[in-house]
Order: structure tokens, then C-alpha cells, then sequence
């Protein structure tokens, strides 16, 4: 299988962090994008492929396909960057039998019913659940938002962190009950 | 030198504007600089010109700085503003001075941390004014909340430190041995080195590196002034990428599916050129306004769309709606990324004119889904190539004691950054959705950063010339004659080969990811203790 770089949760795929820090940092000339969303968008694809620095080649993959399409990219020694927009894709792509040792969790925007986890990443059960379950599953989930900062692995955050910090929600939603749930959840690490 | 307290008052206030993206909406590439805010705060302190310098010494440590999405090696205001004014009155030379700005830097990077994380709870009072639907209210959440605590975040703590921090310096430094004191010097002369190591790691790809010695022996040999070897450099760049072959096939953006068109008869509710002016001055001042952790610019986004918002919507549940919008995250490269606004503001003309078809979720989509590449692109442009370019000219001029550095450097700043700015979100309401193919598709784009790579690389070249110093003491006695290893053969072989030697390791070894820390930390220990065993020195 070929060769992967990093595993990287962003919601903002292709960007500042990624361009000018990751990519240098990694020297990677391939990055798979996997999302189903962006599969069948041939306008942000193009604006993707558009975006990367000279020399990067962009591929874009359905999280079924990933597997496959992973195969096909002939890489450099440097490997892959792999970009998803939310851990349950990482989870799934774990599922469907990519091999990845690690999760670098770099950006999630703060939405209804998410809570705030490490600087600019907030996430919603769901997600938290998805990190947990890639953790059972062994493999190490850490928040680093660029390469000069120290990462900070999610068993870490959360024993520092103790109970949850404190809820946030966008004006379009109401306070919802989900924060209350997370702590028993957490406590389970 | 002592400071009054009117001086030290005066040099809090400018700290705050310094780390204030107010001044003409350009304040973080300008005057957040280093070589801007020492010659501020030599303005301050009655002496412009020794400002100038030690602000244009410690910016050359900082030429590598690119912040990105929130994240900041370092803090400039605590380097430039704050270091300035200890050197300045501790009558400290510039290595000397750069050595002990370096734990300021990082000092200032926690005030950095919890501005972005205070920031976060004001974000939750403008949704409550949105929900109200006051235009005024979210305005104002963004500009005055974030701006009071930035005042007083960074105020308060450079009021103290300089005003209580410059004798302590004065009588620490008086009674540090003359050997400590030596090295520290040694310490900053190599620090330069790291700020270019950054850079040129980032910038530098090895086929255009030939034009980083260039610059370096323009420098060194023929002692050129450095505007001169900046229009070498752009000689080199022209020539470069006129000769080095065509880029791959360009294609014209499909103009036909630009213009979305109306149903005939529809009434067309179009904003004003007004208002676009008075959406992208809010957009260019304000962005990082109340910038955090949370939603980083999104209460940035909602100001800058007051005014389209109040020509587009007149019932109190659009204007609720829309604001609401607008209050979610964002965060992109400022300039580069106006672009975004003008596709929004597009769009949002389409929506109040009664196109259903755009809903809340295509404008956000959009919005989410073109930040992040135009982040990208931005953030390779405009910190990673423009203003490190004009900064190490004026670092250059300014060395030479020379106004214009600061000035030149300013003015020319100013004009790229508002240029782009002004160019993309006019661009992105003109076209919509396809402007941003027909401005990557240009291939002007690429040629432009290729060729201010190999300017930039010249530029940088001579500033590693100038700037960075590193010389032995050490003498080999081979018989009876006594051979002085700087003199006799270093100066030989290449005028400034450590110094050169030095600024390479440093990239090198930035590339093979030792964190820049590391690396200060190990300059310090071998700065001090080449110094005190008499390894390193003067001769």
C-alpha cells in the first residue's frame, strides 16, 4: 500500500496551515482528499486542485474508494497526506482497511452543538465518539493545529481538561442537552 | 536612559495599536513589525534613528514569521515594541539586544493565547444582538469588546516592563561579566540566522537557490546598497521566468456560466458601489477585530456585511437570518481570501431577489468551502512572499541608517496588500463562483511567486550578509608560525563563510524538523560558551 505521510482531520482540507506549514514540513508532492461530499463536486475539486502550491498533485476520493485510489497513486518516498473533514471518515477509512498508525486532529469548526476540545478544533458527540473508537482501535489520535507546536495526544487533553469544557453553539441553535451526555463518555478513557 | 512615565504610557499605547489591525486595515504587515514599531518607539524616546536599527536588528530574527490560522511563533509586539525600548534604554548594541528580545517574544505568545480564548465569549453577545436583528449591535461587538481587552493585554503589561523592567536591565547588565556580555552579542549576531533559516526553508527550492548566493556575494564583495541588489534581483526574476519554459496549458475560466441570469421581469435588488466600498473597509480594518479561538473571523465576516445587508433586506426576519448567517465560523488568508466576500455579497443579491434556489446552505458552502484554498494561496503570497521581500529591503535600508527603509517599506506594503484586497473582492462579486477559476487559471499567479521567489532569494541573500555575523578566535600553531584561523584562512577561501555556513545549517536543519526553539536554545549555549573558552570572538 502505498505510503502514508499523515492523517489529518481538518474541516478546511486544503489551506494556510496546510500549505505553507504541513506540506513543507512533510514534503509531500501528494495529497488524497477523502470526502463523498467532494466527490461529487467537480467545481470545488477544480478549485482544490487550483489551490495547491506548484508541483502537489490533488486527488480526491469517496470514502469506499479510498482504499483503492490510495493504491493507485504511485508516491514519493515522502507519501501521502491524507485529508478528511471529519473523524468519522477517519474512522471509516480505518475501517475499510487503510493502515494508519496515527490522526493528527488539526481544525474543526465550532458549530451547533459542539464543544470547544483545543484551541480552533470543537466537535460534536458524534465526532468525539469517532475519535474514541479510532483510539480503541489503536491508533493514536493527537491535536497539533501546525508542525512547530507540541501535539497533544486526547487522552492527555482529556485527563488534563477533567469535565468538559464548557459548551458553545451557534446563534441558529438552542442549547442543546448533548454536553451533559459527554462527560460519562470521556470518563470511560 | 531614563524613561518618564508619559514615554512609557505613550509606548504602551503604541504596543496596542502595533497588535491592533486598525492603521488603514494593513496594521499586522505593517506596523506589527519590528523594524515599524522600533522606529516608533525611537520616536518615542527622542532617537529615531538607534529605533530604527535595533527594530531593524531584532525584524531580521523575524523574518521568517508567517502566522497562520491563529498559530504564532513569537510575539512581535513584545520583540519589536517592548525590546526595543529595554535596548534603547539600557543603551544595549543591537546583538546584544536581539539575544534578550528572543524570551520576550515567547513571553508575548501566552498574551497571544489568551486574547484568542477572551475573544471567544464576545462572539456570544454578538449573537445576541443578531438575534435581535441590530446591524449596530454586531458591529460594534466586534469592534469594541476585542479592542478594549487588546488594550489592556497588551497595554498594561508593556507599560510595566518598560517602565519598571529598563533599570532592572541597566543594573543586571552592569554587573554581568564582560565575558557574558561578549557572548551575548556573539549570541544575536548569530540569531539572524534562524529568522532566515525559516524563510529560507520555506521559500527556498534548491533549483532557485543559486539566486540566495547571488545576492549574498553581490553583498559581500561589492558592498551594493541593498535597493540595488533588490533590482538585481528583479532582473533575475524577469529573466528567470521568461526563460524557463511555458507552464502548463492554461484555460480560460468558462465565462458563459458566469452571469447568472434573472428571470425576465424580475425585480433586481443590487447593492451600491457605496456599499461595497463600505463592506470591504470594514472588511479591511476589522477582520481580526475580535479574532478567536471559536470562530476565529466569523464575527469579522457578519461586521463586513452589515452594509449589504441593509440595502438587501428590509423585514426584521432576513435581517435576523442573515446576520445569523454570518456569524458562523470563517477564517481565511484576509486579502487574498476578499475574494470570498465578493462571491458572498453576489449571491446574496441573487437570494433577496428572490432566487430560491440560493439558500442559507449554498452561501455557507461556498463560503466554507473556498476559504481554505484561498487561505493557502493567500498565506503563501502575502507572508510568504511579499512582505518578507520588502521587509528585508527595508532592514536593509534601515541598517544603513536610513529612513526610507521604514517608510519605503510601509508604503509599498500597504499598496500589495490593499491592491490585492481591494482587486479580489470587486473580482468575486463581478464574476461569482467562477472568478476563482479565472484567477488561478491566469497562470499570472504562479509566474508572480516564482518570480518573487528568485527577487525574494536575492534580497534575502544580501540581508544574510549584512546581517548575519559569526567569526573564531582560534589560532593553529603549525612550527613557529602562528595561523589565525579567521584571517588566514576562513576570509580566504569566501568573505563571510560562517556567517553563510551558518545560515544554511539552520535550514537544513529546520528542514529535517528540529523545532526553531531548539535551535535558538543551542545558538545561545554555543554562542556563550564558544565565547567564554575563546573559541568564538572579534579577533
Amino acid at each position: 500500500m502505498t505510503n502514508i505521510a499523515l492523517v489529518r482531520v481538518d474541516d478546511r482540507l486544503i489551506h494556510g496551515q496546510v500549505v505553507v506549514k504541513w506540506l513543507h514540513h512533510l514534503g509531500c508532492k501528494d495529497i488524497l482528499i477523502v470526502d463523498d461530499e467532494l466527490w461529487g463536486d467537480n467545481f470545488m475539486q477544480s478549485v482544490l486542485r487550483l489551490a495547491a502550491p506548484p508541483g502537489v498533485r490533488v486527488h480526491v476520493a469517496p470514502t469506499q474508494g479510498a482504499r483503492e485510489q490510495l493504491n493507485r497513486i504511485v508516491s514519493q518516498p515522502q507519501g501521502v497526506l491524507v485529508l478528511v473533514k471529519s473523524p468519522p471518515t477517519a474512522l471509516a477509512l480505518h475501517r475499510s482497511g487503510v493502515e494508519f498508525s496515527a490522526v493528527n486532529v488539526g481544525g474543526m469548526a465550532a458549530g451547533p452543538n459542539t464543544t470547544r476540545l483545543f484551541k480552533s478544533v470543537s466537535a460534536t458527540q458524534e465526532q468525539i465518539t469517532a475519535l474514541l473508537d479510532l483510539q480503541a482501535r489503536g491508533v493514536r489520535v493527537y491535536f497539533q493545529i501546525i508542525p512547530e507546536e507540541h501535539a497533544v495526544d486526547i487522552q492527555e487533553l482529556l485527563h488534563e481538561r477533567g469535565p468538559v469544557p464548557a459548551s458553545t453553539s451557534v446563534p441558529a441553535s438552542k442549547e442543546t442537552a448533548a454536553p451533559a451526555v459527554l462527560p460519562e463518555r470521556l470518563a470511560r478513557t | 536612559m531614563h524613561i518618564s512615565v508619559t514615554q512609557a504610557l505613550l509606548i504602551a499605547l503604541a504596543a496596542y495599536l502595533g497588535s491592533s489591525t486598525w492603521f488603514l486595515g494593513v496594521g499586522y504587515f505593517t506596523v506589527y513589525r519590528p523594524l515599524i514599531g522600533g522606529t516608533i518607539i525611537g520616536l518615542i524616546l527622542g532617537d529615531v534613528s538607534t529605533g530604527m536599527k535595533l527594530g531593524a536588528a531584532i525584524n531580521a530574527i523575524y523574518l521568517g514569521f508567517i502566522s497562520t490560522g491563529g498559530t504564532l511563533p513569537g510575539d512581535l509586539i513584545f520583540a519589536g515594541y517592548i525590546g526595543t525600548a529595554l535596548g534603547m534604554a539600557a543603551k544595549l548594541d543591537a546583538p546584544t539586544a536581539i539575544s534578550l528580545v528572543v524570551p520576550l517574544g515567547l513571553l508575548g505568545s501566552a498574551i497571544w493565547f489568551l486574547r484568542m480564548t477572551v475573544d471567544s465569549l464576545f462572539v456570544h453577545w454578538a449573537d445576541a444582538f443578531a438575534r435581535r436583528g441590530s446591524l449596530r449591535g454586531v458591529a460594534a461587538m466586534n469592534i469594541w469588546p476585542g479592542q478594549i481587552l487588546l488594550l489592556l493585554v497588551y497595554g498594561i503589561p508593556a507599560f510595566l516592563i518598560v517602565y519598571y523592567g529598563a533599570p532592572a536591565v541597566q543594573s543586571v547588565m552592569a554587573v554581568v561579566p564582560p565575558k557574558v556580555v561578549e557572548g551575548l552579542a556573539m549570541v544575536g549576531g548569530m540569531l539572524p540566522a534562524v529568522g532566515i533559516g525559516m524563510l529560507l526553508n520555506y521559500m527556498a527550492k534548491w533549483r532557485i537557490m543559486p539566486f540566495f548566493l547571488l545576492g549574498f556575494l553581490l553583498a559581500i564583495y561589492l558592498n551594493l546598497p541593498v535597493l540595488v541588489i533588490a533590482l538585481f534581483g528583479l532582473i533575475a526574476a524577469a529573466l528567470h521566468v521568461q526563460y524557463r519554459g511555458s507552464l502548463p496549458a492554461t484555460q480560460k475560466a468558462e465565462e458563459a456560466g458566469a452571469a447568472v441570469s434573472l428571470e425576465a421581469g424580475e425585480p433586481r435588488k443590487r447593492v451600491t458601489r457605496a456599499d461595497m466600498f463600505a463592506a470591504w473597509w470594514r472588511w479591511l480594518v476589522f477582520s481580526h477585530s475580535c479574532y478567536n479561538y471559536e470562530r476565529l473571523q466569523g464575527l469579522g465576516f457578519a461586521h463586513s456585511m452589515t452594509p449589504i445587508i441593509r440595502r438587501l433586506y428590509d423585514t426584521k426576519e432576513e435581517i435576523v437570518a442573515a446576520l445569523q448567517r454570518h456569524l458562523v465560523f470563517f477564517n481565511t488568508e484576509p486579502n487574498v481570501g476578499a475574494l470570498v466576500h465578493g462571491v458572498t455579497v453576489a449571491m446574496e443579491e441573487e437570494r433577496a431577489s428572490g432566487r430560491r434556489q440560493i439558500t442559507a446552505e449554498a452561501i455557507n458552502s461556498v463560503k466554507s468551502g473556498l476559504m481554505g484554498p484561498l487561505a493557502g494561496i493567500g498565506d503563501s503570497l502575502t507572508q510568504g512572499l511579499i512582505t518578507p521581500i520588502l521587509l528585508a529591503l527595508g532592514i536593509g535600508l534601515a541598517q544603513q541608517g536610513n529612513l526610507a527603509g521604514p517608510i519605503l517599506y510601509v508604503l509599498l506594503e500597504s499598496a500589495a496588500i490593499i491592491g490585492i484586497s481591494y482587486f479580489v473582492w470587486m473580482e468575486g462579486y463581478r464574476w461569482g463562483k467562477v472568478a476563482v477559476e479565472r484567477i488561478l487559471r491566469a497562470g499570472l499567479l504562479q509566474s508572480l511567486m516564482e518570480g518573487a521567489g528568485v527577487m525574494g532569494l536575492t534580497v534575502v541573500g544580501a540581508l544574510t550578509a549584512t546581517t548575519v555575523s559569526l567569526s573564531t578566535n582560534l589560532v593553529i600553531k603549525v612550527g613557529p608560525q602562528a595561523v589565525k584561523l579567521q584571517a588566514d584562512v576562513f576570509d580566504k577561501i569566501l568573505k563571510g563563510l560562517l556567517p553563510l555556513s551558518l545560515t544554511l545549517l539552520v535550514a537544513w536543519l529546520l528542514n529535517h524538523k528540529r523545532s526553531p526553539l531548539t535551535i535558538i536554545l543551542i545558538v545561545f549555549a554555543f554562542g556563550l560558551i564558544g565565547t567564554w573558552i575563546g573559541l568564538l570572538g572579534w579577533g
